[in-house]
């Protein structure tokens, strides 16, 4: 690849996807690694052996993936199709379909169900149990104000992002209609939508180079908590260059979470001080997506063009595997002496 | 400080930038209008949020009022002073409308914000697009954080990308690609140049505009537009009108987005082929994204005359480039990356006319989806039905997916959920 960058920035993973990456997920049980490409396809890894072990391919460029456990995963395409995996045997369905590219797909371990949102302006939720087909696995659809741009969900709430600044928080146990309808409190295009792992709440990050944070509660002690910064802007000559912030992930065990943006950087925050605990070294490209592993010891950075520019020579596009220190991630409170042992 | 004894202007209207440095007077404002309307609806979002002048430490919402400062919040503005942040965060506390300050009363979320003062408004307006220009321009906006959009219709990357993917297995040329999106970015920055330019515009005044209109559409300009029809005089009628109408209901809701609404606007014939390569684009939109659909295609035929009609090119370009002939002066910001083709001109295959259309009004676009639309759907009259509803119904946004149904339906649908 050109213009590699230091080994600082982790080792690559091996037998990328040919084109674009649009989001990767580690499992929630090993350390595999599902990764959706522009290129039609969905990969497994075994990032820690750095290994391809399967190979899914779509009708169309593959927007975002998910597992379900271990052994079985879901995609969601430019095909409209939602298709599930069982990756031991290698065999694939489709699950259902959209009327209009699927941008986003989950999976809730609380109500056992797959929830996809697409550009049709619809959520749907599908029962993967069924038997394949749309009349055997459609739970619900819902509508939603405009496009749905990103979707995230903790314990048993869900939570929306469309274009138009729409943000609408689901109660899963009672979808017919938002626990919450919010027009997203940052000023431009909503990128990405994540929740806190400890459920009170969620980020939101725009095309403008900040992240809002959110908390579900509308008591006003909640309310009275939330902010948004400024991040991911490159300062020069007095006038900023603003990057749309395209991923969040949060740390599955301290709660700080990273951001990557179209600079090519990862930046690592701590929510609750709001303090920047790292920044990685520069990525090759922008970065496309971000996942920490369930021990929170790797980081998967998906550096990838993500067309932010339109369409021009760009950087090769590569997934970055990070051993994680602690020091990068672990939040350091105020000092109380004899805190934070690190 | 010196002061000089008269009061001061901006604090008076709820916020001085110069706070404590500020050569005038700062007395409470003695006309203190309250007002909660338009707040409610953020309010009624987060009811709860009051927000008490003072407190919340990272003010998130909170209203700075009591003299926000200027305009551009964006800097750590909060008036909890202590506690923050320490390091390296630069709160942004969200807008700092001078208006809200007199909201502080209602202790609503700071969201309420009436827009009732075109000035400051406008004024943050210019403040978030100047300094905080966002790299990627297909984007919506809203000058207050809790308020719906003052910009509607953006676009992600990822449609982008997938239409062009889409075009591109279709057969479409890269340049022709290319050019749509260019004609789409271009206008996108023409939308925001427009809003800059015409004082933040309180919920539709009528349309004025739309009647210059007379595109093809009868009806169309039924749309209540508010917008400021003067700035459009500039451009082309068409330019202007378009604008200025967002088509169509879509304007008027679009709390004053001067004309961008129509940018939105959906009418498009439903070609599900997304981007609308070549394919009938009736309106000759580009397919994607409902953008522009360059109106001109519509009643004009683009010819190079705009006359008029065709935008005047928006911002001034020569109108005509109509086909063939170079799309669009360059504007700086294609250069970006749509340029990457190189090939400026594009031919416009497959699309000629409606590309070139494109181009031209890239300004204008606004005007000639609304034209479309009303050829489209017959809106016209339905357009003009939109009420409080168009809002929403206007921000649909369709990448070649042109909801032929009914516009009063879609808003019912729209409400639905």
């Amino acid at each position: 690849m050109s213009g590699a960058p230091p080994s600082g920035s982790g080792r690559e993973l091996a037998n990328p996807p040919s084109d674009g990456i649009s989001n990767l997920r580690f499992s929630n049980h090993s350390d595999h690694l599902l990764v959706s490409s522009w290129d039609k396809s969905v990969r497994l890894y075994d990032a820690s052996a750095n290994v391809l072990k399967g190979e899914f391919m779509h009708g169309g460029p593959v927007l975002d993936c998910c597992f379900h456990d271990d052994s079985s995963g879901f995609s969601a395409s430019a095909d409209f199709t939602v298709r599930r995996y069982v990756f031991s045997s290698g065999k694939e369905d489709i699950l259902g379909r959209h009327d209009a590219p699927v941008r986003c797909v989950e999976y809730s371990y609380a109500a056992g169900q797959v929830i996809t949102g697409s550009w049709d302006k619809t959520l749907k939720c599908w029962d993967p149990r069924g038997a394949s087909g749309p009349e055997h696995t459609l739970v619900g659809t819902y509508l939603q104000p405009e496009r749905v741009y990103s979707l995230s969900l903790v314990g048993h709430r869900l939570v929306v992002a469309t274009a138009g600044r729409h943000v609408n928080v689901y109660d899963l146990r009672n979808m017919s209609q938002p626990e919450q309808r919010r027009e997203s409190s940052l000023k431009y295009q909503t990128r990405c939508v994540r929740c806190y792992p400890n459920g009170t709440g969620f980020a939101l990050s725009s095309v403008e180079g900040r992240v809002a944070m959110e908390f579900f509660d509308l008591s006003e002690t909640s309310q009275s908590k939330k902010y948004a910064f400024k991040c991911h802007r490159k300062s020069e000559a007095g006038r900023d260059t603003v990057y749309p912030v395209n991923a969040i992930a949060f740390h599955p065990i301290y709660g700080t979470f990273a951001t990557g943006g179209c600079d090519g950087f990862v930046n690592v925050w701590d929510g609750n001080n709001k303090k920047r605990l790292y920044q990685y070294s520069k990525y090759p490209s922008s970065i496309a997506a971000l996942s920490f592993s369930k021990d929170g010891r790797l980081l998967a950075v998906a550096s990838s063009y993500t067309f932010e520019e339109g369409d021009i020579p760009h950087e090769q596009d590569a997934i970055y595997l990070r051993n994680i220190n602690e020091v990068e991630v672990k939040p350091k409170p105020k000092a109380i002496p004899a805190a934070a042992p690190l | 400080m010196i002061r000089r004894p008269e009061p001061c202007r901006n604090f008076q209207r709820g916020s001085c930038q110069y706070g404590d440095r500020c050569k005038f007077l700062h007395t409470q404002p003695q006309t203190r209008s309250n007002p909660f309307g338009f707040g409610s609806q953020s309010s009624s979002r987060f009811s709860q949020t009051s927000q008490q002048p003072k407190p919340n430490t990272f003010g998130f919402g909170v209203q700075d009022a009591t003299q926000l400062s200027g305009v551009n919040n964006f800097g750590a503005r909060n008036q909890n002073p202590s506690k923050l942040f320490e390091n390296k965060w630069i709160r942004p506390t969200a807008t700092t409308n001078s208006t809200s300050s007199q909201e502080t009363v209602t202790q609503k979320q700071a969201a309420v914000h009436e827009c009732t003062d075109p000035e400051s408004c406008k004024r943050q307006i210019i403040e978030d697009l100047k300094n905080e220009a966002p790299l990627w321009k297909l984007t919506c906006y809203g000058h207050w954080k809790y308020l719906p959009c003052d910009i509607v219709g953006d676009i992600s990357y990822e449609e982008l990308r997938a239409n062009a993917y889409e075009d591109a297995k279709r057969g479409l040329p890269l340049q022709s690609i290319v050019e749509r999106e260019r004609s789409l970015w271009n206008s996108k920055v023409a939308e925001f140049d427009n809003l800059v330019r015409s004082p933040y515009v309180i919920r539709n005044s009528g349309p004025t505009a739309v009647n210059q209109f007379s595109i093809s559409s009868n009806t169309l300009t039924v749309s209540p537009l508010s917008n400021k029809p003067p700035t459009f005089s500039s451009f082309s009628q068409l330019g202007t009108s378009a604008s200025v109408a967002p088509i169509m209901s879509s304007g008027s809701q679009i709390s004053g987005t001067p004309s961008n609404t129509v940018f939105i606007q959906p009418s498009f014939p439903k070609n599900k082929s997304q981007i609308s390569g070549g394919s009938e684009m009736k309106f000759g939109a580009f397919g994607t994204v409902g953008g522009q659909l360059p109106m001109q295609q519509f009643g004009s035929s683009p010819g190079p005359s705009n006359s008029g009609r065709t935008n005047g090119t928006f911002v001034g370009e020569p109108p005509l480039q109509q086909f063939g002939s170079s799309p669009r002066p360059s504007k700086s910001n294609i250069t970006n990356g749509f340029m990457a083709m190189g090939s400026e001109q594009a031919p416009l295959h497959s699309i000629p006319q409606f590309f070139s259309s494109s181009n031209q009004s890239s300004g204008s676009l606004d005007g000639p989806k609304a034209v479309q639309s009303a050829s489209n759907q017959a809106a016209a009259g339905d357009k003009q039905d939109i009420g409080a509803d168009d809002t929403i119904w206007l921000k649909e946004w369709d990448i070649g997916e042109i909801p032929e149904e009914e516009p009063p339906e879609r808003v019912c649908l729209d409400i639905n959920y």
